[in-house]
C-alpha cells in the first residue's frame, strides 16, 4: 500500500467534508445511542418518554430532510466518504419518505394496544428502529457496491430484530427465524453478485463509467446472470417475485406498525438503489445488453405481478393478503421501470410516495381491527362497517385507494405509471412494454376483486351479534388524518409532482 | 314592453311590502310549523297559529292605517326570465300591491282567521288531528293572503290554486267519514273547471299584452281606442308593435277570467259543490266558504273590472242574478242548518257577481265586506248550536237524529239566551234590515242593479228589467228562509232534547267563551253603525268611498268604457230610483219575513217533525237544489266514467294483449340468449377465473412455511429467469 501524503490528505479532507452530507444519519445515530443510554435507566417516566425521544430524533431528521429538499437547486449532486456516497435529490427525497415512515411508525405504536402496554424491550424496539431509519438512508445514498451491502445489511439485520418484537407471540419469532434464514440467502446470492461486478467490472463504484464499460465486454447471458444474482438482494426487499416469500410469513408474525414500515420504507430504498443501477446501465452499458436486461426486468415484473395478484385471490387472512398486494405493488413499479427509461423516475416517485400512505393506513386498520375488534379474517368482517360506520368509510377509501380508482391517490399514482409506461411504448414499440402495460391494467381488474372483498364484508354480509362494543375515537381520527392524504393527492397531485419534478432534475 | 322602468319604489314603500311580505307568510310559517311538529307541542301548538294570525292581523291593521285613502304601495322584483326567440327574453316580476282594496280585504282575512282559530279550540277540541287542522287553516289563510297581495295574474293564480288546495284538506277533514272525502274532492274538481277557464282567459291577455302585470295590463286596456267591433291598442300601451283586437275576443278573455269566478265563488253553473263543502267543520265553512275563499271570484273581478266589456258584464250580471234567486230558491226548501246558510252565500255571492256585471262596483264590494262578517257569525253561531246538538246526541247516547236538521231544534232563545242575542243582529243583516250592515250594501247593489236596467233598456228592451227583477225577488226569499231557520232553531221548543242541561255546558254558563266572543264580536260588527255613520244611507259609507273605481281604478273603468259614467249619470236624473229602492227592499224583507212566520206555523200545526223531504213538487225541486247534480250526474259524469270505462277495456285487451304477447317473445329471445351467455360467455369468463385461480394455488403452494421450500423455489425461479433470458 504506497499512498502519497497529500492523496492521504485530500481524501481526510474529502471525508471530513463529507459529515456535512449526513446530517440525518449523524442525528439518528446519536439518538439511537442516546436511546439506549436511556434504556438502561429504570425510572418509569424514562420508559414511557423513549418513544418520544425517537420521535424527535426521527423528526430532527425529517427537518434536515426538508431543509436539503427546500435549497435543493442550490446544491450539487455530490459524491463524499472517497466514492462511497452520494448526495442528491433522490437520496434526500428518499430520506424524507423514510423519516415520514418513521414517524408513522411510532404513532401507529403509540396507537398499539401490544405496544403501547410495558412490553419487555420497548427500548430496544425504537432503537432498532432509528438503526433501520439510518440503513435505509445510508442505502439511498450508496454509490458503492461494498458500501450498498452494508447498508443493506444495517437494514436487515434491524428488521430481522423488529420482525422479533413480541416475544411472548408464537409465531413472531417464527417469522423472524424464517426472515432471518431467507434474507441470508439473498445477501449470499446478491454478494456472490456483486463479487463478479467487482471481478470484471475492476471497481466497486457502479456510477463510474469505467465500470460498465468493462462489463460491457461480458457476453450476453454472463452478464445476465450476474446482474440477476445481484439484483436478488435488491428484489428481496423490495419483495418481488421469486424473492417474495418471507414477505407473507413476516407480515402475519410482526406488529402491524412494523409491518407497514417494511412494506414501504425497505421497498423505496430498494426502489431507489434499482433506479440508480438502471440509470448507470442506461448511459453506459452496450445498447445490446441493455436490451437484454429490459426483457430481464420485464419478465420480473410480469411475475411478481401474476403471482402477487393472483395468490392474494385466495388468502382469508388480511395480513397475508396485504403481503401479495405489496408483492403486485412491487411488480407495478418495476413494470414501469422495465422500460429503463429516465423520464420513468418520476412516476416511480410518486407511485412510492402513495404508497406510503395507503399502506400505513390499511395497516392502521388492520390494528384496529385486529387489536380493538378481535377480527382477524375477513370473513369475520360481517356487518362491521353498519356498527362503525366511520371505520367502514375510511376503509373503503383506503381499499379503492389501493386498487388503484378515483378520487383516491391510488388512482393518480396507477394513472402516472400505465401513461409512463405507454409514452414509453410509444417511443420504442417494444412489444414487451404493451405486454406489461396490458397485463398491469388486467391484474388491476383482479386486485379490485380482492381489494373489495373486504367493503363487501363490512357493509354487504349480514351480522346478526351486531353490537357496539369499543369506541373508536383516537383510533378514527388517527385513520382519517391518514387517509387525508389519499385524497388530497388526488384533487392536488400538483403539490407533490412539483416536488418530485424538482428532485428527479437533481439527481444523478 | 319595458318592465324594469317600473321598478322604482321608494323606501317608504318597500317597507311598507316588507310589512305585507310578514303578514303573508307568518300564517305559512305557524301552518307549516304546526304540520311537521304539532304534535310534540304543547296544547298540540293551537297558541302558535292563533298567535301568529294576531300578530298578522295587527299588522295588517298597522297597514290599513298607512295606505287606506294614501297613495297605493306597489313594489315589484325580477322574478325570473324565459329565453324568448332571438335575443328576447321574457321576464317574469313578482310584486305587491297594496290599494284600499287590498289593504281591507288584509284586515278583513286576518280578522276573521283570527276569530275562527279561536273558535276552533273548543269546537275542535280533542280532535286527533288537532294540530294538522290549525296547520291547514295557516296555509289557507296564508294562500288568501297570497291573492289579496299579488301584483300579477300568474301569481295570483298560483296562490289561487293554493286556496282551493287548503280548502280541500279543509272540506275533507273528516276524511274517514265517505261523504266528507267526496265532498272534498268534488269542489276540488268543480274548481278546476273553472279554473280552466280562468288560466285560458289569463293566457289570452298575456299573448296580446306580453305581460302578466295587473297595472300594465290595466294601463295597456284603458289605453284601448274602441272602433266599434274591435279595440285598437296603439304601440305606446301594447308593447312594440299596435295591436288591434276584436270586441269579440275581448270579451271571451273577459268571460275566461269570470270562469275562476264562477268556480271559486260558486255561481251558476257550478255552484253545486258549496253545499257539499258543509261536510267540513263549522268553522271552516265560516272563514273558508261564507267570509274569504268564496268571496276571492268577487275579489277577482274587481280586480279585473277594467278587462271586461259591455257584454261581458252582461254576462256577468244575468249569471249573478240567476245564482242570486236559484241560490235563495234552494234555500227555502233546505231543512239542514248549514245548508240553508250554504245556500244563502250562494244566493249572497250571486248579489255580488250581479253587482260587478252591472257595473255597481263599489257596492258589490260593500255587500262582500259587510257579508263577511254577518255570514261568518252566523256560521259560527250555527257552529254553537251544532256543537251543543252533539253534546245533548252525546248524553243521550242518540245516533240516530240528525243534529244539524233544524226540525229537530227549537226553543233555543231561552236554553242558549246570549246565542240567540249574537243570531239576530247578524240574521238582520242577512235579510237587509234597516240600521244592519247588509241594508247598506243590498240597497246599493240593488240601486245600481236598477239604474242599470234602466239605462240599458233606454232603447226599448224591457228585458233588462229581469236582472233587478230577480234581485228583488231573492230579497223576499232570503226573508223567508231566515224567517224559518230562525223561527225553527229559537223558538217553539225542541222535541228531541228538552232538558236545557243537555244544550248548555252547564247550569250557570250557556257555552264557552271561546266560541261565543268570536261570534259576538261579528255580530256587533253587522251593525251598519260601522260601515256608514247614517246607517240608512250607503252613499256616505266610508268604505263605499275608498272602494270606488273611480279610486281603485284611478277613473279608468277600461273596456267598458262610457258604461260607467252614463249610469252614474243616468241615475243622478232618475234619483227616485234609489229612494224606491230601499222603501222596496225593506218591503219586500218584512213581506219575507212574514210569509216565513206563516210557513213555520202552518208547518208546526202539521207537526215539524218529518223528517222527509219535501212533497210538493216545487218543493222538492228547490230541495234538491233543482236536480243540478243529478243532471251532471247524468249528463257528464256518467258519459265520461262510460267512455273511460270502455277506454280501459281498450287499455286491458288490446294495448296491454300486444305487449304481453311482445314481452313473451321478448322472453324467449332471452332464454336464447340466456343459453349463449352461459355456456359460451360465462363460459370463457369460468375458464379465465379457474386459471387464475390455479396460478393463485400455485402461489400459495409454493407458500408453504418452510424455509427449505423457500429456498428450493427462490433458486428455481432463478433458473426459470436465467432460463427466459436465454430462450430470449
Amino acid at each position: 500500500m504506497n499512498i502519497s501524503a497529500p492523496s492521504l490528505i485530500a481524501s481526510l479532507t474529502d471525508i471530513r467534508n463529507g459529515f456535512a452530507f449526513l446530517g440525518p444519519e449523524l442525528i439518528l445515530s446519536f439518538f439511537f445511542l442516546l436511546l439506549v443510554g436511556l434504556d438502561l435507566f429504570k425510572s418509569r417516566v424514562l420508559k414511557q418518554a423513549l418513544p418520544f425521544v425517537a420521535l424527535t430524533g426521527i423528526i430532527l431528521g425529517l427537518l434536515t430532510q426538508v431543509n436539503f429538499l427546500h435549497q435543493l437547486a442550490a446544491k450539487q449532486t455530490t459524491v463524499f466518504f472517497t466514492g462511497l456516497l452520494i448526495s442528491d435529490g433522490l437520496a434526500h427525497f428518499a430520506g424524507l419518505l423514510f423519516s415520514v415512515a418513521g414517524v408513522l411508525t411510532i404513532v401507529l405504536s403509540l396507537l398499539s394496544n401490544q405496544l403501547r402496554l410495558k412490553f419487555s424491550g420497548r427500548g430496544e424496539y425504537y432503537a432498532y428502529l432509528l438503526v433501520l431509519l439510518t440503513g435505509l438512508n445510508l442505502m439511498a445514498k450508496s454509490v458503492n457496491l461494498l458500501m450498498l451491502f452494508v447498508a443493506l445489511e444495517l437494514v436487515s439485520i434491524a428488521s430481522y430484530l423488529l420482525t422479533t418484537t413480541l416475544k411472548k407471540q408464537q409465531n413472531a419469532l417464527e417469522s423472524g427465524l424464517k426472515y432471518i434464514l431467507y434474507g441470508t440467502l439473498a445477501s449470499g446470492v446478491m454478494l456472490y453478485g456483486m463479487s463478479f461486478l467487482y471481478g470484471f467490472g475492476g471497481s466497486l463504484s457502479f456510477t463510474d463509467a469505467a465500470f460498465w464499460t468493462n462489463l460491457s465486454r461480458l457476453n450476453g447471458p454472463f452478464f445476465l446472470v450476474i446482474f440477476l444474482l445481484t439484483f436478488a438482494g435488491f428484489l428481496f426487499k423490495i419483495a418481488a417475485a421469486p424473492f417474495h416469500f418471507w414477505a407473507p410469513d413476516v407480515y402475519a408474525g410482526a406488529p402491524a406498525p412494523i409491518v407497514a414500515l417494511f412494506a414501504t420504507a425497505p421497498k423505496i430504498a430498494g426502489f431507489v438503489v434499482i433506479i440508480r443501477f438502471l440509470a448507470q446501465i442506461k448511459s453506459y452499458l452496450v445498447p445490446a445488453l441493455q436490451d437484454d436486461v429490459m426483457v430481464l426486468i420485464g419478465g420480473i415484473a410480469l411475475l411478481t405481478l401474476v403471482i402477487g395478484n393472483f395468490t392474494a385471490l385466495w388468502q382469508s387472512g388480511a395480513r397475508r393478503l396485504l403481503a401479495y398486494s405489496s408483492v403486485s405493488h412491487a411488480g407495478f413499479i418495476l413494470a414501469a421501470l422495465a422500460a429503463l427509461a429516465t423520464n420513468s423516475t418520476e412516476a416511480v416517485l410518486f407511485y412510492l410516495s402513495v404508497l406510503l400512505f395507503m399502506n400505513f393506513s390499511v395497516f392502521l386498520l388492520v390494528q384496529i381491527f385486529e387489536e380493538r375488534l378481535q377480527i382477524f379474517y375477513i370473513k369475520d368482517l360481517a356487518g362491521a362497517g353498519k356498527n362503525y360506520p366511520v371505520l367502514g368509510i375510511l376503509a373503503i377509501i383506503i381499499l379503492i385507494s389501493l386498487t388503484g380508482l378515483p378520487p383516491t391517490a391510488g388512482f393518480t399514482s396507477k394513472l402516472l405509471l400505465f401513461t409512463n409506461i405507454w409514452q414509453n411504448y410509444s417511443a420504442t414499440g417494444s412489444p414487451l412494454l404493451l405486454t406489461l402495460l396490458l397485463a398491469g391494467i388486467l391484474l388491476t381488474g383482479v386486485a379490485f376483486f380482492y381489494y373489495i372483498r373486504i367493503p363487501y364484508f363490512l357493509f354487504f354480509k349480514r351480522n346478526f351479534s351486531s353490537e357496539k362494543k369499543v369506541v373508536l375515537g383516537r383510533d378514527n381520527i388517527a385513520l382519517s388524518l391518514l387517509t387525508l392524504p389519499l385524497l388530497l393527492f388526488f384533487f392536488q397531485p400538483a403539490w407533490l409532482t412539483e416536488l418530485i419534478r424538482e428532485v428527479v432534475l437533481y439527481s444523478k | 314592453m319595458n318592465l324594469n322602468a317600473a321598478f322604482t319604489s321608494t323606501a317608504e314603500q318597500n317597507s311598507l311590502a316588507l310589512w305585507a311580505l310578514v303578514v303573508l307568510l307568518l300564517p305559512l310559517v305557524a301552518g307549516v310549523l304546526l304540520l311537521v311538529t304539532g304534535r310534540k307541542l304543547p296544547r298540540q301548538g293551537d297558541w302558535l297559529s292563533i298567535g301568529a294570525t294576531g300578530l298578522s292581523f295587527l299588522l295588517a291593521l298597522y297597514l290599513f292605517f298607512q295606505v287606506w285613502e294614501m297613495p297605493v304601495v306597489h313594489v315589484v322584483q325580477n322574478w325570473f326570465g324565459l329565453a324568448g326567440a332571438g335575443s328576447n327574453t321574457f321576464a317574469f316580476t313578482i310584486g305587491i300591491y297594496l290599494d284600499n282594496l287590498a289593504v281591507l280585504m288584509l284586515v278583513i282575512v286576518t280578522f276573521i282567521s283570527l276569530l275562527v282559530q279561536v273558535f276552533s279550540v273548543i269546537y275542535m277540541h280533542g280532535e286527533w288531528r288537532y294540530h294538522q287542522y290549525f296547520g291547514y287553516l295557516g296555509i289557507f289563510t296564508f294562500s288568501m293572503l297570497g291573492i289579496i297581495l299579488a301584483d300579477n295574474l300568474l301569481l295570483l293564480f298560483v296562490f289561487w290554486e293554493l286556496v282551493g288546495f287548503s280548502s280541500y284538506l279543509l272540506i275533507g277533514f273528516w276524511y274517514e267519514k265517505d261523504s266528507a272525502g267526496r265532498a272534498g274532492k268534488k269542489a276540488f274538481l268543480f274548481n278546476r273547471v273553472g279554473d280552466i277557464g280562468f288560466l285560458l282567459g289569463i293566457f289570452l291577455f298575456y299573448t296580446y299584452f306580453q305581460t302578466f302585470d295587473l297595472v300594465i295590463l290595466k294601463n295597456a286596456v284603458a289605453g284601448g281606442i274602441n272602433q266599434g267591433a274591435a279595440f285598437l291598442f296603439p304601440a305606446s300601451v301594447a308593447g312594440n308593435s299596435s295591436v288591434t283586437l276584436s270586441y269579440s275576443l275581448l270579451t271571451l278573455a273577459g268571460l275566461g277570467i269570470f270562469c275562476g269566478c264562477v268556480g271559486k265563488s260558486a255561481q251558476f253553473p257550478l255552484q253545486v259543490w258549496l253545499p257539499d263543502a258543509m261536510e267540513g267543520p263549522t268553522p271552516v265553512s265560516s272563514l273558508i266558504h261564507a267570509a274569504t275563499m268564496v268571496a276571492a271570484g268577487v275579489y277577482l273581478l274587481a280586480r279585473c273590472f277594467p278587462f271586461f266589456t259591455e257584454d261581458a258584464l252582461l254576462v256577468i250580471s244575468i249569471i249573478g242574478a240567476l245564482t242570486a234567486l236559484l241560490g235563495a230558491l234552494a234555500a227555502t226548501a233546505q231543512y239542514d242548518i248549514k245548508k240553508i246558510l250554504a245556500f244563502s252565500t250562494i244566493s249572497q255571492l250571486g248579489y255580488m257577481v250581479m253587482g260587478m256585471g252591472v257595473g255597481a262596483h263599489d257596492a258589490s264590494l260593500l255587500h262582500l265586506v259587510t257579508h263577511a262578517f254577518f255570514k261568518a257569525s252566523l256560521f259560527l253561531n250555527a257552529g254553537i248550536i251544532i256543537h251543543a246538538m252533539h253534546h245533548a246526541a252525546h248524553e243521550l247516547a242518540d245516533e240516530h237524529s240528525d243534529v244539524q236538521d233544524i226540525r229537530n231544534m227549537g226553543g233555543f232563545r231561552k236554553i242558549l239566551p246570549l246565542t240567540f242575542y249574537a243570531y239576530i243582529p247578524a240574521a238582520a243583516a242577512l235579510v237587509g234590515l234597516p240600521l244592519f250592515s247588509g241594508f247598506l250594501s243590498k240597497d246599493a247593489i240593488l240601486t245600481g242593479a236598477w239604474a242599470w236596467a234602466g239605462f240599458k233598456s233606454l232603447n226599448g228592451n224591457y228585458l233588462y228589467y229581469l236582472v233587478p227583477l230577480f234581485a228583488f225577488g231573492s230579497v223576499l226569499l232570503t226573508g223567508f228562509y231566515m224567517a224559518r231557520h230562525c223561527f225553527y232553531i229559537f223558538f217553539g221548543h225542541s222535541k228531541l232534547y228538552q232538558a236545557p242541561t243537555l244544550l248548555r255546558a252547564s247550569k250557570t254558563t250557556e257555552t264557552s267563551g271561546w266560541l261565543l266572543v268570536p261570534v259576538a264580536v261579528l255580530a256587533i260588527l253587522s251593525l251598519a253603525f260601522f260601515f256608514s255613520f247614517n246607517p240608512f244611507s250607503y252613499a256616505g259609507s266610508w268604505v263605499m268611498q275608498g272602494l270606488s273605481w273611480q279610486k281603485l281604478l284611478f277613473g279608468q273603468p277600461g273596456l267598458s268604457a262610457d258604461l260607467l259614467p252614463a249610469i252614474t249619470a243616468y241615475l243622478h236624473e232618475a234619483a227616485y230610483i234609489s229612494l224606491a229602492t230601499a222603501v222596496l227592499s225593506v218591503l219586500l224583507a218584512v213581506g219575507g219575513l212574514w210569509l216565513g212566520w206563516l210557513n213555520y206555523k202552518s208547518a208546526r200545526r202539521g207537526g215539524i217533525l218529518t223528517t222527509a223531504a219535501p212533497a210538493s213538487s216545487f218543493g222538492r225541486l228547490a230541495y234538491h237544489h233543482f236536480y243540478l247534480d243529478a243532471f251532471y250526474e247524468k249528463v257528464i259524469i256518467n258519459p265520461f266514467m262510460r267512455l273511460t270505462g270502455r277506454v280501459a277495456a281498450f287499455d286491458n285487451y288490446f294495448i296491454d294483449y300486444s305487449l304481453n304477447t311482445f314481452a313473451k317473445i321478448m322472453v324467449v329471445l332471452a332464454k336464447l340468449i340466456s343459453w349463449g351467455d352461459r355456456w359460451l360467455v360465462d363460459g370463457t369468463i369460468h375458464l379465465v377465473v379457474k386459471v387464475a385461480g390455479f396460478v393463485g394455488k400455485l402461489g400459495r403452494f409454493m407458500q408453504n412455511g418452510k424455509v427449505q421450500t423457500y429456498y428450493i423455489f427462490s433458486v428455481l425461479g432463478l433458473i426459470l429467469l436465467v432460463l427466459y433470458i436465454l430462450a430470449f
